[in-house]
């Protein structure tokens, strides 16, 4: 009895045109919203200040535990949620916003300038992005802006492409012919049919490099190629953790890593959701 | 056969603008971004002199086109550049290293292509199931690990707590067979040594399982998705009004139609898969070219660098090539 | 018949194996050591260095467990009175581990060759010797720019060891290792493991192990299981302060503790705003509570630290206040800070150079200075190249650093840092021509206590200008199993391998 009900609510979950999974990566979204809103109110310490004695277990106290410092590991890890989005939003929002024009010219106009752009967005699309953001970050140093900009070149190219894709597919259908007939210029043809069509798109897409912008900035952070202590950072805190990983202190690593995983599944979640909704031919897949 | 050849051929050739390009962004990337070349090769305690000596010696005095085009007739004869920091040549330090990296790349790709194909046809089988619906959202989880996190994790449970693995490195002390293709599985086998075959085996299972299971999920859902279609088409129905047995007719029939666009994805795979070696490498502390990349990082070799990039870019391109070739040979519909 | 097959090959195949198991008169060193090259002309980092110590020497040595300089690959020399013309005389019968004879042309070729490659350390030769001269085969005339009371300690420094003329050139950096030391390289696989064999032609007492194995390890964590488990039989740098404790109390492994000349200190860019200040530094010394650091970042496995002269050593004198948040609120109301007008600083630290804790030690500097109500930290941090480059450009103002002497005498623990020829090179450019003028009287003098006096003068106006703050003085740190013997923790710092035996 009890089964059926998790299997119908498992159903529930993944199907029904992404209904479910839209709400469920909603709500985690949502809670990681009121995490970055309320950080001050919700944290229950000063993140960055020792308030207890170093590697305490988690207890009433201090649900998470504390680190090495003495530092509540909950009041870090809810604060951590503002740099984790503040870069991933940075990041995703600087590729779409180079990303996304570059694939409505290239799309639109064709010709040898798309050409030329597909070859080269191709290019860096196929190679490790999270190498390639690695070398830029190296090269550019540690700091909030420049692992944005690292974080931010290696999805230019997913956004280009699907929207070249999509542009120069939606341009030669037939209510964009009958507008530009009855005279519409290039621009209103843009942005009012074209854009229109290619949104859903980009929000798509936005969801899963938001989800995938997560994981690279915890992985660029775990590497040390992040924001400087002791601003709070899941990744600075798992690398930071994973010292003490052999005297069991287990709850430094498994709370930022528990945040990673929940803020990327509520943005991939998220995006399938949208996917699903948007693009119901794709939804078997 | 002279038309699969000249498939091969074309393929080749477009090759080249796709690795030029990549090329080309990674020479704007390291040498027009902030920060002089000769100070970073030479160190902090390099004299005016020395710095303009070797700025010569680069042909960094030299206008930047100019630059570029001795490097990539540098990269034409096979010279990735010498490192700054060791001073030898950097394509030396990366083939030292770079059997360990196949081999974790190897046995991450078999352990998620089995598991994903796996539990792939199972879902397809028994499409809305729960089983079916666990094993989706699994994909979608599996994908939001952190590698270096679940790979914490793995460390913690099956090496120190049960003490089952080693939890870094890749072999015992003088355990190391003897040296023939770098592989160690591959050289203990061919050198009958059971010893370091076991040895390294126990050294390779953590880190391959981690990867190989934040990996899955991708597989899983390209298995899912393509079964799912193959399983509607009419020869499927036609095998089973036959009575052929299902596990034979998904296992053989429908899968070998269903696997193609599997291994056409492969090579953006692949990508994914050596992005994820790094983490787990410096995670293991496996001494491959991730280890390497970091450590250089850190004594801003940008030569080894730039190195390990152009390394991987002909990586990717090769592997693609090779993907498609594959493709082309069991796909009869793929024209040449 | 394939069943047969299969079993035959098993069976060969398990014999293979337990073959190779048998085997087994070796050490196990693990490290999270690097080795960046063997190459003595270019190797400048600790690994590197003390690997070349093992498997080369040079013409003189350190006495083990001392400071001492004896001869070595040269059987005596004589130096004139100028102090300028150092003649060697070398051992003879000597071999390469090529086969090569080492003769006065090996020597010539290897100092020449050092100048030619202009290495990391070639400086520490070039900036001295003006030339070599072969006098006759075993005979080397060594002729410095001006007269140098350490050449010879210098001369100790892997930099100077002889390399075989047949297996170098001096047109480019190599990692082959071969010169005469106790060991020779049997295997080298790169972060892997790097085999070594004691070497048939060795002149002194052969290595008490005939097999020494490196073990290179990624970090802390698995060198101490490494060594838990049996894996290793030594470890040498670097475990976790944790993870010392822990093993103190376990009885599989044994703890050994020694001094260590390494000193770690906070740098003060003198000439950068607002450090040009000496009451910002001095209220920053004040505001500093070294235990706090002693103890909850490296939980006692280091010292609190009050001189940049290390304790242990002749003419130490703790001149450095104790902490006193009042005199630094003070001193810092009295320029004209206020909790309205902060100072607001940068501190600097590198995430690796000197292991994972350097974050934990800026994280508590920052809690320390804040609490004083009217100091603001940022934490910066670079990797160790840029590191360097940003000090030595002066764009660092206040950073946090370490010292590794390259001899053992107060004058390396002063002249360096505040000589005003020394200090642009640790970034802090600070000059007094007081300081300069007591240095280099403390180089003139030649008995120790007439120089503990000027040096005592020296540490007070040290403390008083503040470009520096000592922090704390390392300990150092071996693991290894219970039946290892002949470990010993040098002075100078140098493992030597070839004493350890089980």
């Amino acid at each position: 009895m009890e089964f059926r009900g998790i299997h119908i609510l498992l159903k529930r979950l993944l199907k029904g045109r992404g209904g479910i999974a839209l709400t469920v990566g909603g709500v985690i979204l949502s809670f990681f919203m009121v995490l970055f809103i309320f950080a001050p109110l919700i944290a229950p310490y000063n993140p960055i200040m020792p308030v207890g004695y170093s590697f305490s277990p988690p207890s009433r106290e201090f649900i998470m535990g504390t680190d090495n410092l003495g530092r509540d590991v909950f009041s870090r890890v809810v604060w951590g949620t503002r740099i984790a989005l503040t870069i991933a939003f940075t990041a995703t929002l600087f590729a779409a916003l180079i990303g996304v024009p570059l694939g409505f010219i290239s799309g639109y106009r064709g010709g040898i300038f798309d050409r030329v752009m597909s070859l080269i967005m191709d290019s860096i699309y196929s190679f490790p992005g999270l190498i390639l953001a690695i070398a830029i970050a190296a090269v550019l140093g540690p700091g909030v802006v420049n692992i944005s900009l690292s974080i931010a070149t290696i999805y230019i190219p997913t956004y280009f492409r699907v929207v070249r894709n999509q542009v120069s597919s939606v341009k030669s259908e037939l209510y964009v012919e009958a507008a530009r007939a009855l005279g519409a210029d290039d621009w209103t043809i843009l942005t009012k049919y074209i854009f229109r069509s290619v949104l859903p798109s980009i929000l798509v897409i936005l969801s899963m490099n938001l989800a995938d912008a997560v994981l690279t900035e915890a992985g660029l952070s775990f590497l040390g190629l992040g924001a400087p202590p002791p601003t709070p950072d899941w990744g600075f805190d798992l690398s930071n953790g994973q010292r003490f990983i052999l005297q069991n202190r287990w709850w430094m690593v498994f709370y930022p890593g528990l945040m990673i995983v929940l803020l990327t599944l509520g943005f991939s979640l998220f995006g399938e959701g949208l996917d699903e909704r948007f693009n119901p031919r794709l939804k078997e897949r | 056969m002279p038309s699969l050849r000249s498939y091969v051929l074309t393929r080749f050739i477009l090759m080249i603008p796709m690795i030029l390009i990549l090329l080309t962004f990674v020479f704007i990337i390291l040498r027009v971004l902030p920060g002089d070349p000769a100070s970073a090769i030479l160190g902090p305690k390099a004299s005016p002199e020395q710095k303009a000596e070797i700025r010569e010696k680069l042909g960094l005095d030299k206008p930047i086109i100019f630059q570029y085009f001795s490097y990539l007739g540098g990269l034409l004869k096979g010279d990735f550049g010498r490192s700054m920091l060791t001073r030898r040549p950097v394509l030396d330090e990366i083939l030292e290293r770079f059997p360990a990296t196949l081999e974790l790349t190897i046995f991450s790709l078999l352990i998620a292509f089995i598991l994903g194909l796996f539990l792939g046809v199972e879902s397809s089988r028994r499409l809305g199931s729960s089983f079916d619906e666990a094993f989706r959202f699994y994909a979608v989880v599996v994908y939001a690990l952190p590698v270096f996190w679940l790979g914490m994790m793995f460390q913690l449970l099956f090496g120190v707590k049960l003490g089952f693995f080693p939890v870094s490195g890749r072999i015992s002390p003088l355990m190391e067979p003897e040296h023939i293709t770098g592989l160690y599985l591959l050289d203990s086998l061919l050198t009958m040594n059971l010893a370091s075959f076991l040895n390294s085996l126990k050294h390779l299972f953590l880190p391959s399982l981690t990867l190989g299971i934040v990996l899955s999920g991708v597989f899983l859902r390209l298995v899912r998705g393509n079964m799912v279609e193959v399983l509607r088409l009419d020869f499927i129905r036609a095998a089973r009004a036959r009575g052929i047995s299902e596990r034979r007719v998904l296992y053989r029939h429908a899968l070998k139609n269903a696997l193609i666009p599997v291994i056409t994805m492969l090579g953006l795979e692949f990508a994914l898969l050596l992005g994820g070696a790094v983490l787990t490498e410096t995670t293991f502390s496996w001494p491959g070219v991730g280890t390497f990349l970091i450590m250089r990082i850190r004594y801003r070799d940008f030569a080894a660098v730039q190195g390990v990039i152009v390394f991987y870019a002909l990586l990717v391109a090769l592997v693609s090539v090779i993907v498609d070739m594959i493709c082309a040979f069991i796909d009869p519909r793929v024209r040449y | 018949m394939r069943r047969l097959l299969l079993a035959v090959f098993l069976m060969v195949f398990a014999f293979c194996g337990y073959a190779f198991a048998q085997e087994k008169d070796f050490i196990v060193i693990g490290t999270t050591d690097k080795i960046v090259t063997l190459d003595p002309a270019n190797a400048y980092d600790y690994l590197s260095c003390n690997i070349i110590q093992n498997i080369m020497s040079g013409l003189v040595d350190y006495k083990p467990g001392t400071s001492e300089i004896v001869p070595a690959l040269a059987e005596k020399w004589e130096v004139t009175p100028d102090g300028l013309v150092y003649t060697f005389y070398l051992r003879k019968g000597l071999k390469f581990a090529d086969g090569a004879v080492f003769d006065a042309k090996a020597v010539k070729f290897s100092i020449d060759r050092v100048f030619k490659l202009n290495g990391d350390p070639a400086f520490l030769l070039t900036e001295v010797i003006d030339k070599v001269e072969v006098v006759d085969d075993y005979t080397v005339k060594i002729r410095l720019k001006y007269p140098f009371a350490p050449f010879l300690s210098v001369l100790a420094f892997t930099v100077a060891f002889p390399v075989s003329p047949n297996s170098y050139n001096d047109k480019e950096f190599s990692d082959v290792g071969i010169g005469i030391g106790p060991y020779k390289i049997k295997k080298w696989t790169k972060d892997v493991e790097l085999v070594l064999e004691a070497n048939p032609n060795w002149y002194g007492a052969p290595p008490k192990s005939k097999m020494v194995v490196i073990r290179f390890y990624e970090n802390a964590q698995s060198l101490r299981m490494a060594v838990e488990k049996g894996e290793v039989d030594v470890a040498y740098r670097t475990l976790n302060p944790e993870d010392i404790l822990d093993l103190k109390k376990s009885d599989k492994v044994r703890v050994y503790e020694g001094e260590s000349p390494v000193i770690r200190y906070i740098v003060f860019n003198a000439k950068k705003e607002p450090f040009n200040n000496v009451d910002v530094r001095r209220a920053i010394a004040y505001a500093i509570d070294r235990s706090m650091i002693t103890k909850r970042v490296f939980r006692d496995t280091a010292m609190p630290l009050y001189s940049m002269i290390p304790m242990g050593m002749w003419g130490h004198v703790d001149v450095f206040p104790q902490q006193s948040r009042e005199k630094a609120v003070e001193i810092l109301k009295k320029v004209g800070y206020s909790e309205a007008n902060p100072l607001e600083i940068e501190l600097w630290y590198t995430p690796t150079h000197y292991g994972s804790t350097e974050a934990d030690v800026a994280q508590m500097l920052k809690l320390m200075l804040e609490a004083t109500g009217i100091i603001r930290v940022d934490i910066k941090y670079a990797e160790w190249a840029t590191y360097v480059e940003y000090f030595e450009k002066g764009i660092m103002g206040f950073f946090l650093l370490g010292w590794y002497p390259d001899y053992l005498d107060p004058d390396d623990y002063m002249w360096p840092f505040v000589h005003s020829s020394g200090s642009p090179s640790l970034g802090s450019f600070y000059s007094n021509p007081k300081m300069d003028e007591l240095l280099l009287k403390a180089r003139q003098i030649s008995d120790e206590e007439g120089r503990a006096k000027v040096y005592e003068e020296a540490q007070k106006l040290l403390a008083e200008e503040a470009p520096y703050i000592p922090l704390w003085q390392a300990k150092q740190y071996c693991v290894a199993k219970p039946e290892v013997k002949g470990i010993l923790l040098e002075p100078t710092q140098i493992f030597r391998y070839y004493l350890i035996y089980k």
